[in-house]
């Protein structure tokens, strides 16, 4: 579906944000991108997108280069950027100037999606808040059926009710044919949305694996201090939050993303490890 | 045969919802340009009238165009100025950056919004409002109102517009080259490179005479040479945009 080949970008000569970056992502996926601040998940989406140029390597969408930004590459791809403006339009309008581009866009789950998340369809955008502008976006980027789907930090600015709405809206309209690229900070609001997991740091993807292998070769634990065979540990207040390879047979806690996250900065070499020992 | 697929040949059919989408977002600016022009017109035509400095039987509506074709060339180049505003403020460029359209559609689309259209636009209101002026004026001055015609589909009116349209070029390459102020950089690039275009002939031709093989005699005062060096300006102006177009990026 996506394959980022060798791709290396800076915003100054001196401190190349990627070099050599390699990345593949199928349709039908979800995957979360974290990362620490300034680790470039924003630029590697704005790469994926076609609003920057890598000054190396190649990003291509079913096999065309993102960069020429072809009337057939765009069609495949939206984004929704984490901060963002919309035009001094009410939302009907402007889904009615923008849907035209889209072949796959889906007028019935737009509303649906309206409804869902409380639009008011005859309110100038510009008027609405941060948080209803951008359930308005979200809602658009799903109504447009793209093969693609970019989202940078797309709970940010979301009340509490909102990000809930937000996770049953992505569940509800699971595609098979869509790949989802979501880049955020906010672990514990994904948690459930994401089966992919893809850490960047230091300009280099360090983990890439599925939720479903994370589940099958590791083990998150609370323990009262430190085991010695634990991969990682956390203090937390209620004891230690712990992760561990996951043994045959072993039943531990649901996936923590923030534990694992944390753990592969700190630990990437030995955390890897235990997925190259397959 | 996909129903879905989108072709990348150039679609006439895209660049009309380009069209549309444009106009929604920046026909409200347009629009208030537009009335202001009106008022400002309007203010020149009552303005000598009211101060006694004109009787009413003697004025005639013909005497607006320069006012506005002055407006017309202001207003347009304005507007070209800020056709791509969207693209040169990260927060909103991401919209027009991946909209499935391709470069040639987005410049065609600018290019036919701001030149011939708006040029004839231009052309229309100014034969209705010439046109309401006179009548008005026949009304307060107790004559039989007489219709303005000739006068504005004059020779004076079209190489003026024909000015506007080879100039405009010039607008659209800053509108899609500047971030900001794009009007004024870009007269600003245009004083520069005018400059420099005369320093260096000025200069070839004093090098030239001075050796007294050469004498330049091209009068380009004379006007007969301009639509040659003009056009293919233009044209050149237009090329260089569509690869700033094509190359713009998000920073």
């Amino acid at each position: 579906m996506v394959e980022l080949s060798n791709i290396s970008f800076s915003f100054n000569r001196k401190t190349p944000l990627f070099q050599n970056l390699t990345l593949s992502l199928q349709a039908g996926r979800n995957y979360g991108l974290f990362g620490l601040n300034g680790a470039g998940k924003t630029t590697l989406l704005n790469l994926m997108s076609g609003m920057l140029f890598p000054a190396s390597g190649s990003c291509n969408i079913a096999g065309m280069e993102v960069r020429k930004r072809l009337p057939s590459v765009m069609s495949q791809l939206f984004i929704v950027p984490e901060q963002f403006e919309l035009p001094p339009l009410t939302p009907e309008r402007f889904t009615v100037n923008q849907k035209p581009f889209y072949p796959r866009f889906d007028s019935s789950e737009m509303e649906h999606l309206m409804h869902q998340f409380n639009i008011d369809p005859q309110k100038v955008l510009t008027q609405h808040s941060y948080g209803q502008r951008k359930k308005f976006l979200i809602a658009f980027s799903l109504a447009v059926n793209t093969p693609l789907l970019l989202m940078d930090e797309p709970t940010n600015g979301l009340d509490i009710p909102s990000k809930s709405q937000f996770r049953k809206v992505m569940s509800e309209t699971e595609s098979a044919r869509r790949c989802t690229f979501i880049s955020t900070h906010q672990v514990r609001d994904l948690e459930s949305i994401i089966d992919h997991m893809t850490v960047l740091h230091s300009g280099k993807i360090i983990f890439n694996q599925s939720v479903s292998d994370i589940a099958e070769r590791l083990t998150f634990k609370k323990t009262a201090g430190v085991p010695p065979e634990s991969l990682y540990s956390e203090e937390t207040t209620d004891g230690y939050h712990t992760l561990f390879r996951r043994l045959k047979d072993e039943q531990g806690e649901r996936v923590d993303l923030e534990l694992l996250f944390n753990s592969i900065i700190q630990k990437t070499d030995s955390i890897n490890h235990v997925f190259d020992n397959s | 045969m996909d129903r879905y697929k989108v072709t990348d040949s150039f679609n006439a059919g895209r660049v009309l919802h380009l069209a549309k989408r444009t106009v929604a977002i920046q026909g409200r600016s347009w629009f208030t340009g537009f009335a202001a022009a009106i008022g400002i017109l309007t203010l020149w035509w009552f303005y000598p009238l009211l101060n006694n400095t004109q009787p009413w039987h003697h004025y005639h509506a013909a005497s607006l165009i320069p006012t506005a074709l002055f407006l017309f060339h202001l207003g347009g180049y304005l507007m070209t100025s800020k056709i791509f505003n969207e693209l040169h403020t990260p927060s909103t460029a991401f919209l027009s950056l991946t909209l499935p359209a391709s470069t040639t559609e987005k410049l065609i689309c600018a290019w036919l919004i701001t030149a011939p259209l708006y040029a004839f636009v231009f052309l229309i209101s100014l034969v209705l409002f010439l046109n309401v002026i006179q009548f008005a004026t026949s009304l307060f001055a107790g004559t039989s109102p007489s219709i303005v015609w000739s006068q504005i589909f004059s020779s004076g009116v079209f190489t003026n517009v024909g000015t506007y349209l080879t100039y405009h070029a010039a607008f659209l390459l800053g509108a899609v080259m500047f971030k900001s102020g794009q009007f004024i950089k870009t007269i600003l690039a245009m004083i520069l490179i005018s400059l420099l275009i005369t320093f260096t002939i000025g200069i070839l031709y004093l090098m030239l005479l001075s050796e007294g093989s050469f004498s330049l005699n091209i009068i380009l005062s004379e006007h007969r040479l301009y639509p040659f060096i003009q056009v293919p300006a233009a044209l050149i102006l237009l090329v260089i945009a569509w690869i700033t177009l094509k190359r713009k990026q998000l920073i």
